[in-house]
């Protein structure tokens, strides 16, 4: 994909040319279902909302200025699709815990060797809110204040929410790297 | 970034080149998506097209009764006929009409000079207003004698500044205020027919007065000369023409109806795989979905619902807005037959291939919980409530009316459930319908006729044309299942009354 003109390609796309969207679709496809998977424990609906993020893509490439970077631009969709898919479900629901939030630290030797799937298993274990607000701050780099809009809540929600969140993925990292040292040994 | 430390320091970018592999036979998926996508929005295109093109119609059909009030409204008593019908109107009328007036209006000796133009002053500006007198083009002496040898030399402004000089026919001119003069004369012709040259329709239009003629054509009808030199609207009833009289005078220019009806529909579904469905892959796995939706394609599935409903609107001279208000039930049942299609035609029916063959329910993995068998029927019971809001344009012929128009209804579906009807015609089974979509919007298209059967009672045959914008199931489930169809409906309607304004 990196040697095709990305621009040939939408332009080819918008005249519903089946070999120009085929080769969007393969390179497009894994990068947004990489995505989606992290915010869903279900892969099959992870699936349905990657597609339902092509469909989006193909039918509103028309509204693509160039002004941006296209993949971004995809992902931005993708994320969008994800959260409307989350909220519909009403599967945003956050936890009022309200105990004592507790500091796991890690050493770089430690994170460095837990591998992408690892992390995913981790992110499995959490509740949908706290699954998705770690994915918006912590992987797709969003502030506090950018996360509050997106989902309506106050950014101290998302700030208490996020550490809550953090906490839990902490633990579960924990143990899975403890797991793998026991292995190990 | 705030609150990084540690754990995001670590974690940040491992996921930034993450790529995972979709399953096969996704991009078809995608395909057949943006296949239907584009096909909802190109039907969605057209349907906004036909509403606007529908809307515009009945516009241009409003608009030139207004036009008319406004552009004789200044001219109140020297009413100027340009237009080539009201010329030939003269010239066709005055014959006949002369031997009436011989009879009971004294002739006058000589014709007056025509008037010359002063410096800067126009046809139109030189005619004298004679509020005194309700000017009636229907005077022999109106055409000047050169005109006689050949009127299409004369221009029709000089024709009617001729008209605006004869003497006064025997129609007496209101010497009251124009609002009362408008009510009593009205009341007058209510209690007068038929209309003749002695017993005319209105002469007022709106805010002013004009010509008879005038009158006449505002309300959409021609003038018929009889044998006897009697003028009488052509196509128009006396009493219709009353009633116009007094929507004419009254104060809102509307009145109100009410009435009772009920639609006949030859009800047809179209299906479609739902783009937006999240459906579960283990439950309708396979090709179960595309070839369950093709074979419900295939039937021509037909049956007739009759939807009841009260209608209140408000109807001006040349459009109605009406509103309707009622419940009806939709029986969608598919007759189970296997282990091969067979094509019913009794109501609502779909065969379904192997559905509910014992031997073909584990590998369709459908799970219903009852078990049928063939010969039985199941399906959806949908029980609807609806509102729906119209506007319909009016042609008066005589004492019927036709009206075309357009009307969009909401149905919100109330307690509709699943059942299982066996073959004695039992009830065996019956569930909430699950995946139901409570809020279907439905477009209609109807070419109404009405007739007349008293002063304030008609009744109305109308075809209708219904399509459904919105499936009866919600966005869950994989079927788009939308209703069609071609209908009649009767109504019977009371009209209020209108009441004359001061």
């Amino acid at each position: 994909m990196l040697s095709v003109n990305v621009t040939e390609i939408i332009n080819k796309c918008k005249k519903s040319d089946r070999q120009a969207q085929v080769v969007l679709y393969n390179w497009l496809a894994p990068k947004l279902l990489g995505l989606c998977v992290r915010y869903f424990k279900d892969r099959s609906e992870a699936e349905d909302v990657m597609q339902d993020a092509l469909v989006k893509i193909f039918m509103s490439l028309d509204k693509y200025t160039y002004d941006s970077n296209f993949e971004a631009w995809c992902k931005r969709v993708a994320l969008n699709c994800a959260l409307n898919q989350l909220k519909i479900k009403n599967r945003m629901l956050f936890d009022r815990d309200l105990r004592k939030i507790e500091n796991i630290e890690f050493n770089e030797a430690e994170v460095g060797a837990v591998s992408q799937q690892q992390i995913l298993a981790c992110l499995d274990e959490l509740p949908d809110g706290y699954r998705t607000i770690v994915n918006l701050f912590l992987f797709d780099g969003f502030s506090h204040k950018d996360i509050s809009e997106k989902l309506g809540i106050s950014e101290s929600t998302s700030r208490s929410q996020y550490s809550r969140a953090r906490q839990q993925l902490s633990k579960a990292l924990k143990e899975k790297i403890n797991n793998s040292e026991t292995k190990l040994a | 970034m705030e609150e990084k430390d540690n754990i995001e320091d670590y974690l940040g970018g491992k996921f930034n080149d993450f790529e995972v592999e979709p399953l096969s036979g996704s991009f078809n998926a995608v395909m057949d998506k943006v296949t239907a996508a584009k096909e909802k929005k190109r039907r969605g295109i057209y349907l906004w097209a036909g509403s606007g093109i529908a809307a515009l119609v009945l516009l241009y059909l409003a608009l030139p009764l207004n036009e008319n009030i406004a552009s004789t409204s200044p001219d109140i008593g020297k009413k100027i006929l340009s237009s080539s019908e009201s010329d030939s109107y003269i010239i066709e009328s005055k014959t006949a009409i002369s031997i009436e007036r011989e009879k009971s209006v004294p002739k006058k000796q000589s014709t007056p000079e025509p008037q010359k133009l002063k410096a800067g002053q126009t046809e139109f500006e030189k005619q004298e207003p004679q509020p005194e007198q309700f000017p009636v083009a229907t005077s022999h002496e109106a055409l000047p004698k050169n005109t006689e040898k050949d009127p299409s030399q004369l221009p029709a402004a000089s024709i009617a500044v001729k008209e605006t000089e004869k003497e006064p026919t025997t129609i007496a001119a209101p010497e009251e205020t124009q609002p009362e003069a408008l009510t009593s004369f009205v009341q007058q012709k209510e209690n007068s027919s038929p209309l003749d040259v002695s017993n005319p329709p209105s002469p007022f239009n709106g805010s002013g007065m004009s010509l008879k003629a005038d009158v006449l054509e505002n309300i959409g009808f021609g003038v018929q000369l009889t044998a006897n030199g009697n003028l009488k609207p052509s196509l128009f009833d006396p009493k219709i023409e009353k009633d116009l009289l007094r929507l004419q005078s009254s104060r809102f220019k509307a009145r109100f109806f009410i009435g009772i009806g009920c639609q006949a529909i030859m009800m047809g579904q179209t299906y479609a795989l739902n783009s937006t469905a999240n459906t579960d892959p283990i439950k309708y796995s396979g090709d179960f979905k595309s070839s369950y939706v093709e074979n419900r394609r295939r039937q021509s599935s037909r049956g007739t619902s009759m939807i009841p409903g009260l209608i209140v609107g408000l109807g001006m001279q040349r459009f109605e807005i009406r509103a309707t208000f009622g419940a009806f039930q939709i029986r969608d049942y598919e007759i189970i037959s296997y282990p091969e299609d067979s094509l019913s035609t009794t109501g609502f029916t779909n065969t379904v291939t192997s559905l509910g063959n014992p031997t073909a329910q584990n590998s369709q993995n459908i799970t219903y919980t009852t078990h049928l068998y063939e010969g039985e029927k199941c399906g959806n019971i949908f029980n609807y409530v609806y509102g729906s809001l119209g506007i319909n344009a009016i042609f008066r012929f005589y004492n019927f009316q036709l009206k075309p128009g357009i009307a969009l209804s909401y149905n919100h579906a109330v307690n509709s459930s699943y059942a299982v009807v066996n073959t004695e015609g039992y009830q065996k089974y019956k569930n909430s319908t699950s995946y139901l979509n409570k809020n279907v919007y439905s477009f209609s298209l109807r070419c109404g006729v009405s007739k007349r059967l008293s002063r304030l009672i008609e009744m109305q045959v109308s075809p209708v044309y219904m399509i459904s914008l919105s499936s009866v199931f919600d966005e869950r489930y994989f079927l788009s299942q939308r209703f069609n169809g071609f209908g009649i409906e009767g109504a019977l309607i009371y009209k209020f009354p209108v009441k004359l304004g001061k």
